[in-house]
């Protein structure tokens, strides 16, 4: 057996020498990694994902406003303004990055527990086309069969606890791992993939994805791709687009919408802002008054375009579709305004 | 609760620090025992139950055995344990395999037979510490041990949590005695415990993890294409990842205990360093190649009743051996292999080849060993394929026969991650044949303590960052 081997000289002192040691290399990695201009950065993942989910029925009685929707709801809405903006409400954040999310909705929708607000981040191209589905479903899946019921503690805890260390240092980030560090060729780089602590922004989040994007240069992705993706755009093929997408409205959305306010929960859908190109290309393959517009009059779903609002049109996404990070807060504050009479209708009012 | 979490990292800190508060021994055995519940029921709280049933029948029926010398209740008190303990063992772990071949079979005779899947979840660790349990009776029915009077030291001996849900499987004679006196660890045992914990994780979380899975599981899933190279490389990655996978869960668990001031026997003593396959189960999975000699092999006979039942109880334990590692076919297929290595070696050993003195020398040992190893190597592609469909592609392309038009869309083996699994398997094949006759501790004890320090320091601190990246359950809990 190992302990009647074991090296018996001096054991308190390699003990302190390597606590020491292990100090002085995490210390001076993480001092390393924040001259690198790294931030602390949580990994999302199912799990994570899921204890939010847990969250949308509220505590003790409480209101909750559901954010759910694409990257666009996640770079673009702060939960802590609207946290302050709702003090009685809580505001959970389900949306997922590179996916249009409709399987969050469609789950969400059809959970008779769940009375709540959502606001659903979208646009005619996500509804229609969708993006990553099964990036959404796998999350829902994976929060109905191990999330919701999953006896296992120490995994919940460990979720939680990865995360708030996560939540605190540059060294504990995906970005400064072995793995990412191996397959970098040990160079200290981020990626404007998108990953964060749901909740906190402040704490770590605050994804500068904005900058991220623009020094990586990934923004460029999005614009040659859609451009040669581009469907027919005549009379004919945007008619029958709009027939089908009219059809889907009310089989599919006016559904889930109808299964929702019977029980007392709001559906509203928001055209986050996006700018330039993008703007122009997405107006070009589903013209507003085609898609867009007829959306609440079909399915009785309240709808906000930022372009219908001054005061939510005047950003410019730096990399077409988010948010500035030093736009958030003030873009979030003023949908806060839009949302209000919504989460607190009066009898005259919405 | 996984080794390589950050949870596992409080709870232990905060159980070494209490346990060691504790003054009275009978205290600290019972906080022990409380915290090893806390540990499992972590997982999943309803299992506990099935480690009370195991602790409870196995406890009483070794008493009722001891009571009596009637021949036929003690016999009787041992197809009790027997039935109970294999009994949950099969309902939980092949239940569902069961079900599934009688399906196929029924099928196959032509009678309609399709019943609703079971909903089965396998408790962690019950082939582990029902294989620890029924050592204990077996050895007092055998009237090798007599029962352990506190009923505390007993199922803290089922329970302790370092190596309760992936072994080693410890043998009661190893274990009871040290309840007996009161101990608490030494700084010795404490700074060896601890070194041995980062060793461990280092070759779970750095090596196994970061290095050899992401290499393995693309050859394997067929995300990489499959090529001789690619086959070769894929299984070395895997031979190299099972192995620091689960030397590094029990030298994790060698090493917690040892904190806690018990000692845990080794699980691993070099085993790509072995000469034969009977050599290499005298390495691999120590406590539970001896357990299967001694529970099954010898009971059925071992070596004394001639050449054809024993090669048959050869097989026969290495194929129940492959069979404890899962329900699949796979793993019978593997033990099948290895009984089959075992039976070849037995044959040649009594040939006139084994006479060759150059298999003597240090060449001649080496080229066995490394015999040894590429054979190791072609039973591990049984191990770890998802279907025979896959294995046999895999064995094909491993002597150079590749389907061309399989594997459309999947990427070529990149130079980098070649060179990278040659290097690591060259360095862990160096490491055992270095260490072969010697031992880690023996290494360590060579060194001054400086140096000591900024190797465990190194390894903490790659462990650190390595933690951050995807989770990875060690291979050994799904047994």
């Amino acid at each position: 057996m190992s302990a009647h081997r074991a090296p018996r000289d001096a054991p308190r002192r390699t003990l302190a020498l390597s606590l020491f040691l292990f100090l002085l290399l995490a210390g001076g990695a993480e001092l390393i990694g924040r001259a690198q201009d790294l931030r602390p950065y949580v990994a999302d993942s199912l799990d994570w994902w899921g204890r939010y989910r847990d969250q949308v029925y509220g505590r003790r009685g409480q209101r909750t406003l559901v954010l759910a929707g694409t990257s666009r709801a996640q770079c673009g809405l702060n939960p802590e303004v609207l946290d302050r903006a709702f003090p009685d409400v809580h505001v959970v954040q389900l949306a997922i990055p590179g996916s249009s999310s409709q399987a969050v909705l469609r789950d969400l929708c059809a959970d008779e527990a769940f009375s709540g607000v959502i606001l659903y981040d979208t646009t005619p191209f996500f509804m229609i086309e969708g993006e990553d589905e099964a990036k959404a479903r796998a999350h829902v899946d994976h929060y109905w069969g191990h999330g919701r019921s999953n006896p296992n503690r120490s995994q919940q805890a460990e979720t939680f606890l990865r995360a708030a260390l996560q939540s605190r240092f540059v060294l504990l980030s995906p970005y400064t791992s072995l793995q990412w560090l191996y397959k970098m060729r040990f160079q200290f780089s981020e990626t404007a993939y998108i990953r964060y602590h749901r909740q906190t922004f402040r704490r770590a989040m605050r994804v500068d994805y904005v900058r991220m994007a623009e020094e990586n240069e990934d923004w460029r992705r999005f614009v040659p791709e859609t451009a040669e993706e581009e469907p027919r755009n005549d009379e004919r093929a945007l008619r029958s687009r709009a027939d089908a997408f009219y059809e889907d409205l009310e089989t599919k959305w006016g559904a889930w919408n109808r299964r929702l306010t019977e029980r007392g929960g709001r559906l509203i859908l928001v055209y986050m802002p996006s700018s330039d190109d993008k703007l122009r290309e997405e107006e070009r393959r589903y013209p507003r008054a085609r898609f867009w517009d007829p959306i609440t009059e079909r399915t009785g779903i309240p709808t906000i375009h930022f372009k219908d609002y001054p005061d939510l049109s005047g950003f410019t996404c730096l990399d077409q579709i988010h948010l500035d990070a030093a736009d958030i807060d003030a873009f979030t504050e003023r949908l806060a305004s839009r949302l209000r009479p919504y989460l607190y209708p009066t009898r005259s009012g919405i | 609760m996984l080794f390589n979490s950050f949870v596992f990292l409080v709870f232990f800190t905060l159980v070494l620090f209490v346990s060691r508060a504790i003054a009275s021994w009978s205290g600290r055995k019972l906080f022990l025992l409380l915290v090893s519940y806390v540990f499992y029921a972590a997982w999943n709280p309803p299992f506990v139950v099935l480690l009370w049933i195991s602790t409870l029948v196995d406890w009483f029926v070794a008493r009722a055995m001891d009571r009596t010398d009637h021949a036929g209740r003690r016999r009787g008190l041992l197809i009790l344990t027997l039935v109970v303990n294999l009994g949950l063992l099969s309902f939980f772990k092949y239940g569902t395999f069961v079900l599934d071949n009688v399906t196929v079979l029924l099928n196959a005779l032509g009678i309609a037979f399709s019943p609703r899947q079971p909903d089965i979840f396998l408790p962690v660790g019950i082939s582990f510490y029902t294989f620890q349990t029924l050592s204990y009776t077996i050895d007092v029915y055998r009237r090798r041990s007599r029962p352990w009077a506190p009923f505390l030291d007993y199922a803290l001996y089922v329970t302790f949590f370092p190596q309760l849900v992936a072994g080693p499987i410890v043998r009661a004679s190893e274990f009871l005695p040290q309840c007996a006196e009161p101990r608490r660890a030494s700084w010795v045992q404490i700074n060896w415990g601890l070194t041995l914990m980062v060793i461990g994780l280092f070759a779970k979380v750095v090596i196994a993890d970061v290095f050899m899975a992401p290499v393995a599981d693309g050859v394997y899933s067929g995300a990489i294409a499959l090529t001789p190279v690619s086959a070769w490389i894929g299984t070395l990655a895997f031979a190299v990842q099972i192995y620091c996978d689960f030397f590094g869960y029990s030298t994790c668990a060698v090493g917690a205990a040892l904190c806690l001031g018990f000692a845990l026997p080794d699980n691993f003593r070099y085993p790509y360093a072995a000469v034969g396959f009977s050599d290499f189960w005298r390495r691999w999975h120590i406590s539970l190649s001896t357990w299967l000699r001694d529970y099954l092999y010898i009971a059925l006979g071992g070596s004394r009743r001639g050449s054809v039942r024993t090669v048959v109880n050869l097989m026969a334990t290495m194929l129940l051996g492959g069979l404890w590692h899962g329900a699949s076919w796979m793993f019978v297929i593997w033990g099948g292999l290895h009984g089959s290595y075992l039976i070849a070696e037995r044959a040649l050993r009594a040939s006139s080849l084994a006479a060759w003195a150059g298999w003597r020398t240090e060449g001649g040992r080496f080229v066995l060993s490394l015999m040894t190893f590429v054979l190791v190597c072609v039973a591990w592609v049984y191990f770890r394929a998802e279907s025979l469909t896959d294995a046999w592609a895999m064995s094909c392309a491993m002597v150079g026969v590749v389907d061309a038009a399989a594997g459309a869309g999947a990427v070529a083996l990149s130079l980098d991650a070649l060179l990278m699994v040659l290097a690591l398997t060259l360095a862990t094949l160096a490491l055992h044949q270095r260490l072969r006759e010697s031992s880690l501790e023996a290494a360590f004890g060579r060194m001054p303590w400086p140096w000591r320090s900024v190797i465990i320091a190194a390894l903490a601190f790659l462990i650190l960052i390595s933690m951050t990246g995807e989770d990875r359950a060690f291979i050994y809990f799904q047994f």
